[in-house]
């Protein structure tokens, strides 16, 4: 073996010998190393540091009590992050529900029926609705969380007054017009987000809102 | 060829090989469910991985607080970053190069050095009484640099091949052997001669 060759081998093994302290070396490159270090001094030395460095950190590191597993705090963490990208829509809400009422309003002609298209795929009527002043009908899209049972969400579409009939099994996501006591589109938000802050509910979506047509002499 | 390496503690029973690998399909299952907003698979996960992350990151940082919400990040990253695991490593080299990358980031944020409350005690413990080898090179290790005393936890107390350390460190093999042979020396600098006496110091 060259000086050369000798001297690669030295530094080679002397990059290995954490890794075989550790023993995660392979079988050849642990031969390596057993036999490098029947000759050299200066690397036994440094064997010497390493396995000093590996039982200080084994033995003399404070071993941690671990607490238990308790994933809830992450999974509130990640609810908030959801509802937080859910607040950047209010903005979008506003326009949205802006648009439908000055569709409705430009429309002063008594019909029966009605047809408001949102987006262009979705058509669906309205009712003509006489309403009580200060309140608006709306029509929303509730999404329940998929562990609500059948009786809480039947329940909560109750509490909310719906008239709406809904076919049983309730889906996760059910669609349903209801009165808000309210007069603006600021007081309207403020009931859905109070809605969807609601433990039982993902989402709660306007759809539509029902205005009250005037009638044509 | 691509190796497939498992995390494993010091002091813990070598896993087989045919182990190793029935653990990763397991958690490689899970991350696909993760994937698809399984929050039941996320609990799994979170319950699998709690007492090897809390004791890894606990080791780093000496801090029950920060252990806990390190641990908190890193399963976050998993939940919003499942869908990034190519699977040309273990899920598990995955998610402590996740803790290794956040913990890298916290401790030179804070610019808390790894062993601080262990080097604190050694500095309290008085003139009169002994310190021992070991606790002279906690100190050395302490006073490295943050990548440093990264490589040499997981090198030293996790028992991490070379190709694993690498992995998780983000850098290529040969990166991080000289990464550990710098970390010797300058701890050997530091320290002076370690003899059976402990490290010179003056008498008392």
């Amino acid at each position: 073996m060259t000086t050369q060759d000798t001297s690669d081998l030295h530094r080679q093994v002397e990059l290995l010998l954490p890794w075989y302290v550790n023993g995660t070396l392979s079988t050849d490159e642990n031969q390596l190393v057993t036999d490098h270090l029947d000759e050299c001094v200066e690397c036994q030395r440094a064997l010497a540091v390493c396995k000093t460095m590996q039982h200080a950190l084994v033995n003399k590191s404070p071993t941690p009590i671990i607490p238990p597993a308790n994933a809830s705090t992450l999974l509130q963490q990640i609810d908030q992050d959801q509802y937080q990208k859910r607040e950047l829509w209010p903005p979008r809400r506003y326009l949205a529900a802006a648009a439908v009422l000055v569709i409705a309003i430009a429309s002063l002609i008594l019909v029966s029926k009605e047809t408001i298209d949102l987006d262009g795929n979705r058509q669906f009527e309205t009712a003509t609705s006489t309403g009580d002043q200060g309140s608006m009908d709306v029509v929303i899209d509730v999404a329940f969380d998929a562990e609500t049972s059948q009786s809480e969400r039947i329940e909560w579409l109750r509490e909310i007054q719906t008239d709406t009939k809904v076919g049983l099994p309730i889906d996760d996501v059910v669609r349903v017009t209801v009165r808000f006591p309210v007069s603006s589109f600021e007081a309207l938000e403020s009931r859905r987000k109070q809605l969807e802050m609601q433990s039982l509910v993902e989402s709660v979506e306007f759809v539509a809102l029902q205005v009250p047509v005037i009638q044509s002499q | 060829m691509n190796r497939q390496f498992e995390v494993v503690i010091p002091g813990m029973s070598q896993l087989s090989e045919q182990k190793l690998k029935a653990s990763n399909r397991t958690e490689s299952a899970l991350l696909s469910r993760i994937v698809d907003r399984d929050r039941a698979a996320l609990r799994e996960m979170y319950a699998l991985y709690h007492p090897r992350l809390f004791k890894f990151v606990f080791r780093l940082t000496n801090s029950y607080t920060i252990a806990d919400e390190l641990v908190n990040d890193v399963m976050m990253v998993v939940w919003q970053k499942a869908d990034t695991f190519r699977g040309d490593s273990r899920v598990s080299t995955w998610i402590f190069g996740v803790a290794y990358r956040l913990a890298m980031r916290r401790l030179t944020r804070r610019k808390t050095h790894i062993f601080d409350a262990a080097s604190e005690n050694e500095m309290s413990a008085g003139i009169d009484e002994t310190i021992e080898t070991e606790d002279w090179v906690l100190q050395g290790i302490s006073a490295l640099s943050t990548a440093h005393q990264l490589a040499v936890v997981l090198v030293f107390y996790l028992g991490l091949s070379y190709e694993e350390t690498a992995q998780i460190a983000g850098c290529p093999t040969n990166t991080i052997k000289t990464r550990m042979f710098h970390a010797r020396k300058k701890l050997k600098e530091s320290l002076g001669p370690l003899d059976e006496d402990g490290p010179a110091r003056e008498d008392k």
